[in-house]
């Protein structure tokens, strides 16, 4: 059902299962055409462990199922820009400056993540990206430093490269943004909040909208009479779906995908999810 | 009087502004009166105890005597920030300048730390014998329990040396790219007209150092002796970050919470029969089989986790709230 863009970038505020649903989107990439990176930022384990793997680093490790798993590390990543800004320059103290300046310009940093994403969808490397972006209340600013930074660096070499991001951010042809919720109201609050402001922002439309845990049909109708459990969770089921449908009945998700009751591996929810995708 | 702090953190989607409104309801009257604190932006505290909205100035809960609630506006906060630590022409300046806008808006560690700034303004007040703080959550980029760290290095200007040498120069002559080659690299990526706002900007900053150095270490001191209130639901991250607040301040924590769980007798309970009601219920005999594990899991830090309930819907009333912290034994930790 979902297509292979070369870059995929899962956003959604934290708690709402997005790691488990990024390494699901990779597992079901790879299950079309492989290898797939994916590709976490910072030190959250979540996407690697729901790949199999106790953590993810600099290096992309390969998984069992045509997904190689990687981390975008900050000061890494800042170096690795830094030596390609200076082919013909000495680069240490200047990068040791430069350095300064992008740990107090949040909007650079940005620009050297988005800019490993958007390298390694071009490389070739990959039949797909999948990005399980950091769970920032401002997630609208990652995806607009581009432009931000554009407009603030009128002159500079960052000028040029936050262009050609921004390029590549809008055009829906070669990235896709997927914003998770969970059927709650602050959640798809939200996720609505991020969808319009990716409007704003020109990023690659349409956004979709992924629901997770979404509690099932309990499938009978007859609330058994009595006291106890079965009956207390069959209200319980019943009044979930009922909230859920409310919550979500003026929405167009692009995607669904269930609750999973009882105690899984990060893992095996990321396979059941992926299995989930293809029907 | 003597202000208890107690600061309600974890990850998102927990239910932590739930769980911060709960607890003010909860406080006792002979430690009123109390003030609850948030930094959520959707009304939803607001809409739960019945205020039409929140504001930054503490309103007083309706129906509920010595109760207050006040909602911090993370935009405005770096404005105030830095008139509260600079002349008035420097603020003016700063806040006008282009790079200040984007770095207002991104920089949260700067809200983060205005809220802690906030909070210790009201303890100075001596207004609340008790304040319960909804911190912002835990892995979403800011970090409220370093942010005046974060701010301390910011305005200590560790950036402005090495962009225009040891020194404090006066503005425009902070950067000169022909007589420091060092800053040629970073002339050549984000170019001039940027670098000289920056350079302005760090050194307007720079005149706020006196101010914010020492009131981010008093800040601190707040924050590092706070009681905490560590809050979970169950799901791996969340689970995660309780673990790593217990292990991280073990001192502060007086309490931790399992949020949205059902109730845990379902594990034991076998139904006599097979309806299709009992079928259905196996799911949720493993929901709480499962959740029964995380309490215990989350034991291990130390603490058995007062249990709350998932209900439908969410809290979203007083009575539901005071119903929350009685059920939940959240009650006893305010007392």
């Amino acid at each position: 059902m979902f297509d292979s863009r070369r870059l995929t970038i899962v956003t959604g505020k934290g708690g709402v299962g997005r790691s488990a649903v990024a390494a699901a989107l990779a597992l079901h990439s790879a299950s079309t055409k492989e290898p797939v990176l994916a590709l976490s930022m910072g030190q959250a384990d979540g996407l690697a462990q729901h790949l199999g793997l106790d953590q993810a680093s600099g290096q992309p490790v390969q998984t069992s199922d045509g997904v190689w798993c990687g981390a975008i590390e900050p000061s890494a990543a800042l170096t690795d820009y830094i030596a390609a800004q200076t082919a013909l320059m000495p680069a240490r103290l200047g990068g040791r400056v430069f350095g300064a300046l992008a740990s107090t310009v949040p909007g650079i940093r940005d620009i050297i993540t988005i800019g490993k994403c958007v390298h390694e969808a071009r490389s070739g490397s990959w039949s797909a990206v999948v990005v399980d972006a950091a769970p920032t209340g401002q997630i609208e600013s990652f995806l607009g430093a581009p432009s931000a930074v554009a407009a603030l660096a009128s002159r500079g070499r960052i000028h040029t490269q936050a262009v050609g991001l921004q390029h590549h951010l809008s055009d829906p042809a070669f990235t896709r943004v997927v914003t998770v919720a969970t059927p709650e109201a602050m959640a798809l609050t939200e996720a609505e909040a991020m969808i319009e402001a990716a409007r704003d922002l020109g990023i690659a439309q349409p956004l979709d909208l992924l629901v997770n845990r979404r509690h099932p049909e309990p499938g009978f109708t007859a609330i058994p009479p009595g006291v106890g459990p079965v009956r207390a969770a069959a209200e319980l089921g019943h009044a979930l779906v009922l909230r859920e449908s409310e919550l979500l009945s003026h929405l167009s998700p692009a995607l669904t995908l269930p609750h999973l009751f009882g105690a899984l591996a990060p893992y095996e929810v990321a396979q059941r999810l992926a299995q989930e995708m293809t029907l | 009087m003597k202000t208890r702090v107690i600061l309600v953190a974890g990850a998102g989607g927990v239910g932590k502004t739930t769980v911060s409104g709960a607890l003010a309801l909860a406080v006792p009257s002979y430690l009123r009166p109390a003030l609850v604190l948030t930094v959520d932006p959707a009304r939803r505290l607001a809409q739960a105890l019945g205020l039409d909205s929140l504001s930054n100035e503490p309103a007083p809960i309706p129906g509920r005597s010595g109760v207050d609630a006040a909602m911090l506006d993370a935009s405005a906060s770096w404005d105030a920030l830095v008139h509260r630590h600079t002349d008035q022409h420097t603020a003016d300046r700063l806040v006008s300048n282009r790079f200040f806008r984007t770095i207002a808006q991104r920089f949260t560690s700067g809200q983060a730390y205005a809220v802690a700034e906030e909070m210790l303004r009201l303890v100075e007040a001596e207004r609340y014998r008790t304040i319960i703080v909804d911190t912002p959550p835990i892995g979403s980029g800011s970090d409220f329990f370093n942010s005046p760290s974060e701010i301390r290095t910011l305005v200590a200007g560790r950036a402005l040396r090495l962009l225009t040498g040891a020194g404090l120069p006066g503005r425009k002559t902070a950067y000169r790219v022909a007589t420091r080659p060092a800053l040629r690299l970073a002339d050549r990526i984000v170019g001039g007209p940027l670098l000289e706002d920056i350079g302005d900007f760090l050194v307007d900053l720079r005149t706020t150092y006196d101010g914010i150095y020492e009131r981010a270490a008093q800040v601190q001191g707040l924050i590092d002796t706070s009681d905490l209130v560590a809050v979970a639901a169950p799901h791996p991250g969340p689970i995660r970050t309780v673990q790593r607040i217990c292990s991280e301040r073990p001192d502060q924590v007086i309490g931790t919470v399992l949020n949205k769980t059902v109730p845990l007798e379902w594990a034991e309970f076998v139904p006599a029969t097979s309806t299709a009601a009992d079928r259905y219920f196996a799911h949720w005999s493993a929901e709480s089989a499962h959740h029964r594990a995380v309490a215990r899991e989350l034991s291990g830090s130390g603490l058995d986790p007062a249990l709350a309930l998932l209900t439908v819907p969410e809290p979203a009333t007083i009575s539901a709230l005071e119903h929350l912290a009685s059920s939940s034994g959240l009650d006893a930790l305010v007392s």
